[in-house]
């Protein structure tokens, strides 16, 4: 059950797609938007979803880069034994 | 993993990614949330931001007597334009739902509304119970104004000198170290250090979270290409540390051990600025059997021999900081063509050896000569937004007059009295109570020595969070019924909880102010908006208790001629009512007392210019000096030939508060002393407190703000990852932490926003639910009295369910 949270830098000025699809998606939460910078937490119940989401989010077309900020794969291990 | 645990962690991760987002850079522009309400016809007006000592300016929007948007004030040499997140959504702190708007008096153990008229009477009372015991705790967030008037109702009204800031808990031991070194309190630099400097050291301070507008300075800088170097020195990796290119991790308290080392070294290296020293510096060690901030002469020899103990090797083995990045700092401060700024502020402060270290930081930037040149200074940073202007320059401490005066010199109590009108022997001679021992005495009984305090009142701070080991300094008091706790605010608060009688406030644009930031600037704003219900301005409440007074004869509060000792005339030659609050906007308080304030500011060369100068301005940095042609020039760099007017032409520099008398700045040696409570067997890990970016300081305003309470809800015990292990603990899960004082529960958060060192925890204290005061330690610096809330041992054990 990863939780991992990043902040996506984007354009102020061109975001509106991607702040409807974060909202669309129940896995994500939107924290408090600073500037050309929007924090989000991903939680996810396994690691296959968690690559589904970021690699979405890498390659949203609002999307200029994701700096990753946190990351708790501490029960991850579970899925798997 | 319960579900806590995974709310716990998902909140970890959005306050982290929220944090990394925000001091990824200031931000300019209108916060959306406030500007859903604004339509046509805004008005707009200057002020100060409310919350830290970076003084940055806003741009308040008004509309139907409401703030409606708030703008980073483009013509505010401060930020330029740019808010951190605090600052952004400052307008919201008037608009929480549980504002005060009633004064409330504790009746059979319940507050219960009554008028103004009684809560006044009551207040009065108290004073007449016994004058010399009643008491006044005020605040770095006092406007300039309403400090003097405190200042002038305690030592020139009621004739007590028990009147101390909370600015005693947060910069006392910088004023202590600007006065041995200097002779006089305050920087001599400024914020165009940082963008000036090739080198930033921070010394156990994290600008990125805590001044995140002056962070900035430096982030456009880097992100520009120009080369600049940040060396992070503390006790626990921060948001600033995130950025540096060195990172020196120190053991606590031994920042003293690590400057010795670069002055060892600067000697050994021969890279010393033999020219600086010869013209501008003496040394100097304390009294043996009296120690002041005065100090005796030490010899350059003896000062030398002093260091030698302070070898690499020694200071890696106290400090933990490689003997590599020892001589990396010594080369640096050796380079006289690198220029300098260091920073520092409660880490260096909240210290039992804090005017020691702040004399250290002193110490090197002269002994190597960077100091008074742009971009090349020790600058000493302040927490509250007129820490300097109110509480340093104004005076508000128990030993202290305003402009630098102090009450135990006479010439200084006569100058007071004359500006006062005041008969002569009013001021008493005695130094007050500091913060820690008033409410010691406020705790102890009537009946037992040093139980004379009875009364205090607190106004714009909340000591029910912030004072340390609450339960020595606050508990007894509150169950003694011979005792009464004052406080004015403007939201519940953990001193309101506890108060006998609470005074609705208004707050920042409700009223009008001016306040001193970290830079000597003064600002000035108006009141933009009403209050809400019956709060009203603290200054007017303390001109109304000494009116009160006033009419019942109270001696203390005529001045020579018998006239009220807040007397102001009134344009047809009468008398203004400043008293009854349905007039106090008719006339402008604030300027008359900030233009009777300004008269004793010219004694330390602190001058400020008519109030009427910051109308025009977004501040003015003092001393602001009156030019041929009639205008007002503030001052940048002071005992700089080149920017000081006050500087003997010649010589380059001129410390002219010298307390040696000669021009000179002091070097101090003070030794490396451990501190008072180190880990033990029964309490084995250091805890360190602090502040976080969404929260200022007890998180009253910023709770109210649903913006920053949502990306920081609540307190949390930062922890080591080792440490987690062996204590069994993970993220979430609820741990104790406990010291011999107190214990508070809350939940682990392992290498989260900061990371902490095996052997310490952190733990940030904005959340009243945790109130981490009951842990501290209440062991202060000799001199300057300020508490130690950086360093006590605790144990840390998982909360079993
Ligand atoms: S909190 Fe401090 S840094 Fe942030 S906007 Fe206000 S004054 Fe500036």
């Amino acid at each position: 059950m990863p939780i991992v949270s990043a902040v996506l830098y984007t354009r102020e000025d061109k975001r509106t797609d991607l702040m409807k699809d974060l909202r669309a998606d129940t896995r994500i939460d939107v924290g408090t938007i600073w500037a050309d910078r929007v924090p989000v937490v991903v939680d996810t119940p396994d690691r296959t979803q968690d690559k589904a989401v970021w690699r979405r989010l890498e390659h949203h077309p609002d999307v200029l880069r994701v700096e990753l900020v946190f990351a708790d794969f501490s029960d991850v291990h579970q899925e798997v034994s | 993993m319960t579900t806590d645990r995974r709310s716990f962690l998902k909140l970890a991760a959005l306050t982290a990614a929220t944090t990394a987002a925000s001091t990824a850079g200031a931000s300019s522009g209108i916060d959306p949330a406030l500007a859903k309400r604004m339509g046509p016809g805004v008005r707009w007006d200057k002020a100060p931001c409310r919350f830290c000592g970076t003084g940055c300016h806003v741009q308040v929007g008004v509309q139907n007597n409401k703030v409606v948007a708030i703008a980073g004030d483009v013509h505010a040499d401060v930020n330029k334009g740019l808010l951190c997140m605090k600052g952004y959504h400052v307008g919201l702190i008037l608009y929480g739902e549980d504002r005060l708007t009633k004064p409330l008096l504790r009746k059979n153990g319940e507050l219960t509304p009554v008028s103004w008229d009684e809560a006044l009477d009551v207040i009065a009372d108290r004073v007449e119970l016994d004058p010399k015991g009643f008491a006044f705790y005020g605040s770095g967030q006092w406007t300039i104004p309403e400090g003097y008037a405190a200042q002038k109702f305690m030592k020139g009204g009621i004739a007590s000198n028990h009147i101390d800031p909370n600015a005693r808990l947060c910069m006392a031991s910088a004023v202590t170290g600007f006065i041995a070194t200097y002779g006089v309190d305050e920087p001599n630099g400024c914020y165009q250090d940082l963008d000036d400097c090739d080198v930033i050291i921070t010394w156990g301070n994290n600008p990125a979270e805590m001044h995140p507008v002056l962070f900035s300075r430096f982030m456009d800088r880097r992100s520009r290409g120009e080369k600049i170097t940040l060396i992070d020195m503390s006790t626990r990796r921060t948001r600033t540390s995130a950025h540096a290119d060195h990172f020196l991790r120190f053991n606590p308290q031994s920042d003293l051990a690590i400057a010795n080392g670069i002055l060892h070294l600067l000697l050994r290296n021969d890279s010393w600025d033999k020219d600086f020293v010869e013209k501008h510096v003496n040394f100097r060690a304390l009294e043996a059997d009296k120690p002041s901030l005065k100090g005796e002469a030490m010899d350059f020899e003896a000062w030398k021999t002093a260091l030698d103990p302070y070898t690499p090797e020694y200071v890696s083995e106290i400090s933990g900081v490689s003997v590599e990045d020892l001589h990396m700092l010594a080369d640096l401060f050796g380079d006289r063509d690198k220029k300098i700024t260091s920073l520092w502020c409660m880490g260096a402060n909240q210290h039992t050896r804090g005017t020691a270290m702040n004399c250290l930081i002193h110490g090197v930037h002269l002994f190597s000569g960077h100091i008074g040149r742009p971009g090349d200074n020790p600058t000493s940073l302040t927490g509250q937004p007129s820490a300097c202007g109110t509480a340093r320059e104004v005076g508000t401490l128990a030993h202290a007059l305003p402009g630098g005066r102090l009450v135990a010199k006479e010439p200084h109590r006569t100058q007071s009295e004359e500006f006062w009108n005041v008969p002569a022997g009013r001021i008493d001679p005695k130094p007050g109570k500091h913060t820690v021992a008033m409410f010691k005495s406020w705790s102890t009984p009537k009946s037992e020595e040093g139980g004379n305090i009875h009364t205090i009142w607190v106004q714009v701070t909340n000591p029910g969070q912030t004072l340390p080991n609450r339960n020595l300094l606050m508990e007894p008091g509150v169950k003694d019924p011979d005792k009464f706790l004052i406080c004015s605010d403007v939201y519940p608060t953990a001193t309101t909880e506890i108060a006998d009688l609470v005074l609705p406030s208004s707050m920042w644009v409700e009223k009008s102010g001016v306040f001193g930031n970290s830079e000597r600037r003064t600002q000035q704003w108006f009141k933009q908006v009403d209050p809400p219900g019956q709060a009203r301005d603290d200054c007017w409440q303390i001109i109304a208790v000494a009116h009160k007074l006033f009419e019942r004869g109270f001696e203390g509060m005529k001045d020579k001629d018998g006239k009220f000792l807040f007397h102001m005339d009134n344009p047809n030659g009468g008398t203004f009512a400043n008293w009854d609050w349905n007039r106090y906007y008719d006339q402008n308080v604030d300027e008359h007392l900030f233009e009777e304030y300004r008269q004793f500011t010219r004694l330390k060369h602190k001058d400020l210019a008519p109030y009427s100068e910051y109308v025009k301005t977004r501040g003015l940095r003092w001393p602001v000096v009156e030019q041929p042609d009639g205008t007002w020039r503030e001052t940048r760099y002071r005992f700089a030939e080149f920017d000081d007017p006050y500087v003997k032409p010649g010589s380059t520099h001129d410390f002219y508060h010298s307390t040696t008398g000669d021009g000179r700045a002091q070097v101090w040696f003070r030794p490396y002393e451990a501190p008072p409570e180190v880990p033990d067997e029964e309490y084995p890990m250091w805890l360190c407190t602090g502040r976080v970016i969404e929260h200022w300081h007890s998180g009253t305003m910023t709770g109210r703000v649903p913006q920053l309470r949502g990306s920081m809800p609540a307190a949390y015990c930062e922890i080591n990852r080792q440490d987690a292990a062996n204590l069994g603990v993970s993220n979430g899960d609820m741990v104790v932490v406990e010291s011999r004082r107190g214990a508070v529960e809350l939940p682990a958060w392992i290498d989260g926003r900061g990371s902490p060192p095996p052997g310490t925890v952190f733990v940030p204290f904005f959340d009243e639910r945790v109130k981490i005061n009951f842990v501290t330690l209440h062991e202060h610096d000799p001199f300057s009295k300020q508490p130690d809330y950086k360093k006590c041992a605790v144990r840390v054990r998982r909360l079993e369910a």
